[in-house]
Parts: structure tokens; C-alpha cells; sequence
């Protein structure tokens, strides 16, 4: 099972070049059934990471631009009138795809967000007292410019903690460029690619990675991480307990990923930065988060 | 990776606190010098000053015997190596830098500890004792360890039994080299002889000097506790000398006697053989060590008092010293002027000694003299007609050598007697607790064909022997002139005892306890608690076995899991102890397998039984696999591949 990941990975990672770890820390994420939150400069691959792994995968993916004048429903679908039936049909909007990229999240106006943003929490949209649910998996890959850039809505805290992990996809290295700009146009590998897993395979990993198990050395080293973030002195926003379970589930995808059934401290470590960094930095921006985390990481003594 | 010793709190804390304990009994210049030396490590580590070089500290380590020679004359004997040790460990601190050095310094402090045993036993010290002894034996355990405080309880909980079978099976050893002090004073300083001066300097502390239990005794008023230290025996007029007394003949037939009623007396320590005892006693014994008995009734230890001392006194109401003086009670200096005179008129006119010790009476109660600890120094050839005649100013001390002087000039053998008046009472736990304060000093007359006691004293200032010398040095220096006469007045503080009085006393009793059972448990008391055993009380063996049967019990529900560390983690602690051996430190953060690994980078030799540690690792600690037993005998591979 895991060796389809890690052909899905090496696959990945010869259309978005040295990325393997960004691309590593997106499946987990996915594994985890959590959502992925990226915040980059335009032009970085941020798009191209997100076609791959929906071609890879072979979920159906969808990609929604925000801007400041999206509307929850254009997101979400509506109640279209039918002549001929003469009745209002719900007409599902892109955010009813297996892999949705939320493009620019914080250019939409805060209702615009926290009706996606609530759509990913519940996994289900409710339209005019009809509930609808959203398909499995459901992943969403929101991207956002860098913080505080002008003309943005900044996500609040809340609504940060509804993404399992954060990323940073900086700017290629120069040998990576050079090699980008003599090769192909990745958008047409891209077309070159096909799909590893066939349908249910995502699913069944997904139950798989909930069966991973975690030791209480383990745990403690977690609770461990969450009391040093409480302590007086520490900078970054404290962690609440659900962030602590954040940590759990994206460790156990990484061991899951490693072909283990258990986890290790190291697994934890791994993850630590992306699935703390934003819930850390608060309004201080995700940046000085994934500072803030690396310190935490290093200030907390691995048990024994 | 140098270390910090401040950094290291435990040991820090710990160690500066047996420093402490220990300095507070050495010299000052010396305990302040370790001090100026700990400040200055504390810089280095902080502020990055400069580290001693090896030629100053050698330097400081000469000046520090240069010193002790200078304070003590001598490098033997207890003080002066207490002190030289004190002033080393101080210089050991600025070493500090490895491991080794932490070792070192903990074994430093466990004999810190140790040493401030022999000085004191009270119960407040045992605190402090404590909490050190605990955080050196703390700092010893590996920081990386889970629930240190835990494992050091348990260290604790195992040495109890051990620490109480000690204390009754170790034999009681008593060494006449061992306990030696180099000086001439100890923590009472109460000195052989009697220059005026002396006793009022000693009432301005209030140090406890010993308490005493006097548990069948009648006496029930501090007004007739007259504890006799020791003889004077030559006159220089004002101030006394003491003089040859004589071992007193061991009389057979004096056996216990139906009226023979005990009193204790739990003395502090002192570098004297003084014992203070009641007068009408008859033979002291001691706890520890022999005693012997002078004439006039004084009574010594065999070797000086260094350590907290229980002695009984055998005590018989009738008793009476019959022993007829010789020349030497009556030799005086020469006398001069207005006391010269006074002596001739007096004996002139009062022919019996009855009559003579009567006007003798007269004079110091009819003339005005003023009960003071300030009376300003007397001297020259004239001090004694100038405290009788002129300025009659004094305490004790002057009271009592001048009335001796005169009662030998009229003819009247007579002698000075030095120890302490009264004391105070603790109701909590009954015993009298006589201080520094009450020391005091009174003469004896040889009249009737045996000795008596006189108490000038009491006829200048009373109240001094009423209510005792702690309240009455507690009045105003102008109330104590103008009730020194008035046994009628009380002051109001000793009126109702005040809770913090009882707290005191409570404390006082419980330290008393403590002191009388430690000490207590001699030789003796230890000989009849293994006869009870061989005796075979059964009683008392079944109740032994019951309560460590009990004891076991308790052990075994608080530590339940067997060990407090499994099988994986004492094999890790194992690799991880030789690792930092090999200067190989957990780095922050660093997960225990990938240590084990890069230990294996490291030393490539120990690759294979490395890994098979960290599968181990991370199969029993991760996976929850259960491996009992597989854990050891990797340990014993382990512990082999790491040998060579």
C-alpha cells in the first residue's frame, strides 16, 4: 500500500522539482483527513503541487479563485430555477470535488471564507435547509498570500486551527531553475501522467493511518510539547488541546507513510513545524509561527 | 561541553548550604573567603570574568594554612581542619567544569554535612542537614532520567531500615584522640577563673548553656538552683585564681542511699571538663566517657566536652561538704587603706566569727551598693577599696571576691564559687533551661565546721536571683537600679506567657528530645537492647518482625511496578552512560534512536549491537511490543561490546 505512495511522491517530484518534502508533508496531510493551508508568492508551483497530486491520486479536483467579490454561493452551488420542471434544483457548486484548491483564500470577504471554511470542518453544506454532504475524501488546499500583503482578509485564529498543516513552498533553488527553465513546461508532463491509485484505494489508507498506534512515551512527549507552549515566557499563541490531536493524527500519517503501524517521536518531530507553525504564530503571521515552533521543537526534551 | 556549577541547581543550592552550615562554626575570615571565592565562580559563569589560574589558586590555598595558622596557632585539631577543609571546598567550586568534578563535589558535600554533625546535633539542623543531603544525592541523577524524584524517595525509603539498624547494632566506639578541638574555648566560654568582666560579657548572650531535668528533685524555685561550675581557691583582692583542689579520695562505703533522689543535665558543647552540677551532689555520671570528683564538690569529665554531653548527678539533700580548709583558704593579698582599716576595726569589735560574718552582712547591705553590668573597670593595687569604699558599683563577680577576700582577712576560710543561678522553666517539657545569661558566681564560708553558701548578691540586688537573670537583664539598665532591691516587683512581661513563649518552649522540649535520645543511646542502652533481644522477649521480637513486615508492605504498594524504569530505558541509560563517556551528548531534541545512531556513525565497531538496541528501543518503547526478557540480555551484550 505505502510503496503506491512512494511512487506517487518520486512521480510527484520529477513534474514539481525539489519539493519532495513539501510534497511528503501534502500526502500526510491528506492521510491525516486534514486540510492544507500554503502560503507562498504567485509563481512558486503552489497550482502545479496541486494538479499533480489530484492527477496522481486520481481524485477529482477542482480549483476556486478568491477574490474579494466571490460569493459563499459561487463556492458552494445554488438553488437554480428549472422551467421546465418547474421547481429550483440544487446545482452542486466546485467545492463538491474530492481535492479543492481554495486559490488566494484571504482575498475573499471573511463571509466567503468561513462558509468554505465550515464546509471543511463538517464535511457537509446545508443550502436553503437542504443538507448536503460534501464527497470522501475531501481535501482542501488553500493558498494565501503572504501576510498582511494589501487587499487581504487575514484569516483569524479559529479558522486557522481548521487546517491540519501550513506550508511554505519558497522560491526554487537556482539549479532547480535552471533545470526548470531548459526542460519541459510541467504543465505538459502534466498531461503526460496518470493516475496510481484506483477508486477506494485513498479511502481505505485514510482508515488505515486511523489504526496506527500511539505509545504513551509518545503522547507524553505531545502533552509534553503543549505544556512547554503554555508556560510563561514562551512567545508564540499557547496550544489548545486540539491542536495537540492535530499533531497525533499528521504523526500517525507520517509513520503510516514510513510503513509503520506506530509512532515515533521522530515521526512527531516531522510534522511539528507545519501542524504548529500557524496555530503558534497567530496574528504574528505564519512565518515567525514556524519560528516559534522549530524553537519548541528544540526547547522540549525527547522522554526516555 | 564545560559545566556550570551555578547552572546546576540542585548541587549548587545544596552544596553552598553545607558551606554554610559548616562556616557558621569556623573561622569568619575564612568562611568569608569562600564566599568572595563562590561570588567570583558565580561572574566567571555569568558575566565571563576571568576563570583563577592554577598559580593563584595555589596561591590562596597557602594563604588560606597561612591564615589558620595565624587564627589557631596550630593545624591540628578540629577547627583548623574544619576550617582548611571549608576554605578548600570553596576553591574546589572554582574548578568546576566536568563531571568528574561534580562527583567530587557532592562527596565534599556529604563530609560538609557529616562535619556539621559532630559540631551540632540540635533538631533545627537536621533541616537543612537534610534538604542538602537530598539535593546532592538529587544532582547525582542523570538529568535525561524519568521521575528523578521518585527514584531519589525510593533511594531514601531503602536506606531507613538501614539507617535504623545502624543506629542500634553499630558499636559506640568513644576515641580520646577524636574529638579535639584545637581551641581553648568552645561554644560556652565559660573560663577557669574570675576577672570581673567576665561574667558580664557572658550575660550578654543568651546561648543555652545546658538544660536539666531535675525529675525527683524538691526544688521548684529557680531562687535555689545554684549550679557549681568551679573552685576558686586564691585571692588577688577583687578578682580570684583557681588553685589546686585534689582528686577526693573514693570513699567505699558510700552507696546509694534510700534518699539518693537524680536530676539530668544535657550540656552543650564546650572545650572544658566543667560539669555543672547541683549543689548537694554527690557523684556525677557520665553518658559517655568517665568523670571524677574533686574535693569541694566539683566534679570534671575526663576529656573536654566537644559534642552535646548527658550527664546524671546523684543528689542527697543532707548532703554537706565537711572537708576542713587548710592555710591555703585564708591567704589574701595585702590589704590597704580604708580596707585595711575597716578589717582591724571589725575584727576588733566582733570577736566570734558568728558576730564577724554578721557585720560582714551589715556592710554590704546597709552601704549603698548598685547591682550593674556596666560598673566600669576596676584596677591597681587599690581596685578593692575603691569598689568597697568609693564607687560600689558591680556585679556578682565583685560582690562575691570582694566578700571572700574580706571574710578570709577576718579569718573565715572562704572561696569563690563560678557556675550558673537559676534558669528558666520550660512546663512543656519540664526541664530548666539555664542559658549564658544566668551565669553567676557566689562564695562558700567554712563556718560550724562546714561550708556554706553566701550570696552577696542577694542582699544588693534580690531581684536579680528572683526572677531570674534573663528577665532582669531584660529591665532597663535605670529600672534595675531602682527594683534591684524590691523582691516585690515583677516586671509585667513575666507575668503570663506569651504563645509565642509556649512556641518556644515547645520547640525548646522538642530539640531537648531529640538531643537526649540520640546522645542517650550509649553504649549502655545499646548493650540492653540486644540483651532484651537475646532474651528473647518474644513480645517484642513478633512486634519487630510485625512492623517490618508492615514496612514491606507499605514499600511495596508505593513503588508497585517493580522498577521505575523499564527494561528499554535501563538498557538506553546504559548507552547513553558510555556514550557520554566517549563525549558523546544527547544533542537538543535528538530523539533517542537517532542518538543511537550517530553513536554508531561515531564508533562504527559498536554499529551492529547499537542497532540491535535501537530496534529494540523501538519495538518495546513505541510499538508496545512485549519483550520481557529479551531487554537484559541485550543489556549483557551490550555491556560486553562496550567493555572493549
Amino acid at each position: 500500500m505505502n510503496t503506491k505512495f512512494h511512487d506517487l511522491i518520486s512521480e510527484a517530484s520529477k513534474v514539481v522539482l525539489d519539493k519532495n518534502v513539501e510534497i511528503r508533508l501534502a500526502m500526510t496531510c491528506l492521510l491525516a483527513g486534514g486540510h492544507l493551508l500554503i502560503e507562498d508568492l504567485p509563481g512558486v508551483g503552489k497550482t502545479t503541487l496541486v494538479q499533480v497530486l489530484g492527477k496522481l491520486t486520481g481524485l477529482k479536483t477542482r480549483r476556486i479563485q478568491f477574490t474579494i467579490d466571490l460569493l459563499p454561493a459561487d463556492a458552494i452551488g445554488g438553488q437554480v430555477f428549472h422551467p421546465q420542471e418547474q421547481k429550483f434544483v440544487f446545482h452542486p457548486g466546485p467545492l463538491f470535488s474530492q481535492m479543492v484548491m481554495a486559490d488566494e483564500l484571504n482575498r475573499a470577504s471573511p463571509r466567503t471564507q468561513s462558509a468554505l471554511l465550515q464546509a471543511m470542518e463538517e464535511g457537509e453544506v446545508s443550502v436553503d435547509g437542504t443538507t448536503w454532504p460534501l464527497p470522501k475524501p475531501f481535501y482542501v488546499i488553500a493558498t494565501q498570500n503572504p501576510h498582511q500583503q494589501t487587499g487581504t482578509f487575514p484569516l483569524p485564529e479559529s479558522q486557522l486551527d481548521r487546517f491540519l498543516m501550513s506550508l511554505e513552498l519558497h522560491h526554487a533553488s537556482k539549479e532547480t531553475e535552471v533545470r526548470l527553465l531548459q526542460g519541459e513546461d510541467p504543465r505538459v508532463r502534466l498531461q503526460k501522467i496518470s493516475s496510481l491509485f484506483t477508486d477506494g484505494e485513498i479511502e481505505a489508507a485514510l482508515a488505515s493511518v486511523q489504526s496506527v498506534t500511539v505509545s504513551p512515551v509518545v503522547a507524553g512527549y505531545i502533552a509534553e510539547i503543549l505544556e512547554r507552549s503554555r508556560r510563561a515566557g514562551f512567545e508564540g499563541a499557547p496550544l489548545s488541546t486540539r491542536a495537540g490531536m492535530a499533531l497525533v493524527r499528521a504523526a500517525k500519517a507520517w509513520a503510516f507513510l514510513e510503513g509503520r503501524d506506530y509512532v515515533r517521536p521522530d515521526d512527531v518531530q516531522q510534522v511539528l513545524v507545519p501542524v504548529l507553525g500557524h496555530r503558534l504564530g497567530g496574528n504574528h503571521g505564519i512565518k515567525r509561527g514556524r519560528e516559534w515552533a522549530h524553537a519548541l521543537q528544540k526547547a522540549t526534551p525527547v522522554p526516555v | 561541553m564545560k559545566r556550570q556549577f551555578f547552572a546546576q541547581t540542585s548541587l549548587a543550592v545544596s552544596f553552598i548550604t553545607a558551606m554554610v552550615m559548616v562556616g557558621l562554626e569556623v573561622s569568619p575570615w575564612v568562611a568569608l573567603f569562600s564566599l568572595g571565592l563562590l561570588i567570583w565562580k558565580w561572574g566567571v559563569e555569568k558575566f565571563h570574568w576571568r576563570n583563577l589560574s592554577r598559580k593563584v589558586t595555589g596561591g590562596l590555598s597557602v594563604l588560606l594554612l597561612a591564615q589558620i595558622l595565624v587564627q589557631y596557632r596550630t593545624l591540628i585539631g578540629q577547627d583548623p581542619s574544619y576550617t582548611f577543609l571549608l576554605g578548600l571546598s570553596a576553591l574546589r567550586v572554582m574548578d568546576y567544569e566536568n563531571e568528574r568534578d561534580h562527583r567530587f563535589l557532592v562527596l565534599l558535600g556529604f563530609v560538609l554535612i557529616s562535619i556539621k554533625a559532630l559540631f551540632s546535633l540540635d533538631i533545627y539542623w537536621i533541616v537543612p542537614s537534610g534538604l542538602a543531603f537530598a539535593g546532592l544525592w538529587y544532582s547525582l541523577l542523570s538529568p535525561e532520567l524519568p521521575q528523578r524524584g521518585k527514584i531519589l524517595l525510593k533511594v531514601f525509603a531503602l536506606s531507613v531500615p538501614g539507617a535504623v539498624i545502624l543506629f542500634f547494632a553499630f558499636p559506640r566506639f568513644v576515641l580520646p584522640w577524636a574529638m579535639s578541638r584545637g581551641e581553648a574555648t568552645g561554644q560556652i566560654g565559660f573560663s577557669e577563673e574570675l576577672n570581673p568582666g567576665r561574667v558580664a560579657e557572658l550575660a550578654g548572650v543568651a546561648n543555652m548553656v545546658f538544660r536539666a531535668k531535675l525529675s525527683d528533685l524538691p526544688i521548684k524555685s529557680s531562687q535555689e538552683l545554684y549550679w557549681r561550675g568551679s573552685v576558686l581557691v586564691n585571692s588577688r583582692g577583687l578578682s580570684w585564681r583557681p588553685g589546686m583542689l585534689g582528686i577526693k579520695p573514693r570513699n567505699e562505703a558510700e552507696g546509694e542511699k534510700p534518699a539518693d533522689k537524680h536530676y539530668e543535665v544535657a550540656l552543650e558543647p564546650h572545650a572544658n571538663t566543667f560539669l555543672f552540677v547541683l549543689e548537694g551532689t554527690e557523684q556525677v555520671q557520665l553518658e559517655l566517657g568517665n568523670s571524677f570528683s574533686l574535693n569541694a564538690s566539683v566534679f570534671r569529665s575526663a576529656r573536654p566536652l566537644m559534642t552535646t554531653t548527658v550527664y546524671r548527678g546523684r543528689w542527697n539533700e543532707g548532703s554537706i561538704d565537711r572537708q576542713t580548709p587548710d592555710e591555703e583558704y585564708l591567704k589574701i593579698p595585702e590589704l590597704r587603706g580604708q580596707v585595711a582599716a575597716w578589717v582591724n576595726i571589725t575584727k576588733e569589735k566582733h570577736p566570734t566569727p558568728a558576730a564577724r560574718i554578721e557585720a560582714l552582712q551589715a556592710f554590704y547591705q546597709e552601704n549603698d551598693f548598685t547591682y550593674t553590668l556596666n560598673p566600669g573597670a576596676y584596677g591597681g593595687v587599690n581596685e578593692l577599696e575603691s569598689f568597697l569604699f568609693h564607687r560600689r558599683r558591680g556585679f556578682c563577680e565583685h560582690f562575691a571576691g570582694s566578700y571572700a577576700t574580706l571574710a578570709r582577712a577576718l579569718g573565715i576560710p572562704a572561696r569563690v564559687i563560678v557556675g550558673y543561678q537559676g534558669g528558666r522553666y520550660n512546663p512543656m517539657g519540664e526541664f530548666w533551661r539555664v542559658s549564658q545569661r544566668d551565669a553567676h558566681a557566689w562564695v562558700e564560708i567554712f563556718n560550724d565546721g562546714r561550708w556554706q553558701r553566701v550570696d552577696p548578691t542577694q542582699w544588693v540586688a534580690p531581684l536579680r536571683l528572683v526572677i531570674g537573670a534573663e528577665d532582669f537583664f531584660n529591665l532597663s539598665e535605670e529600672d534595675q537600679k531602682v527594683f534591684a532591691r524590691d523582691i516585690q516587683w515583677r516586671p509585667k512581661a513575666g507575668d503570663s506567657i506569651t504563645l509565642w513563649d509556649r512556641v518556644g518552649f515547645v520547640m525548646d522540649d522538642l530539640n531537648y528530645r531529640w538531643t537526649y535520645f540520640l546522645v542517650d543511646f550509649d553504649r549502655t542502652s545499646q548493650k540492653s537492647f540486644w540483651q532484651s533481644l537475646i532474651d528473647l522477649k518474644l513480645q517484642l521480637v513478633v512486634g519487630l518482625i510485625f512492623v517490618a513486615v508492615l514496612c514491606v508492605l507499605i514499600f511495596r504498594s508505593l513503588f508497585k511496578n517493580k522498577g521505575l524504569l523499564s527494561e528499554e530505558q535501563v538498557l538506553y541509560h546504559a548507552v547513553l552512560s558510555w556514550g557520554q563517556k566517549q563525549d558523546i551528548f544527547p544533542e537538543e531534541a535528538e530523539t533517542p534512536l537517532q542518538y543511537l545512531e550517530r553513536l554508531g556513525k561515531e564508533h562504527p565497531s559498536k554499529k551492529a549491537i547499537l542497532r540491535k538496541v535501537s530496534e529494540y528501543y523501538d519495538q518495546k518503547a513505541y510499538a508496545k511490543k512485549p519483550l520481557s526478557g529479551e531487554g537484559a540480555k541485550i543489556l549483557t551484550e551490550w555491556k560486553e561490546a562496550s567493555r572493549n
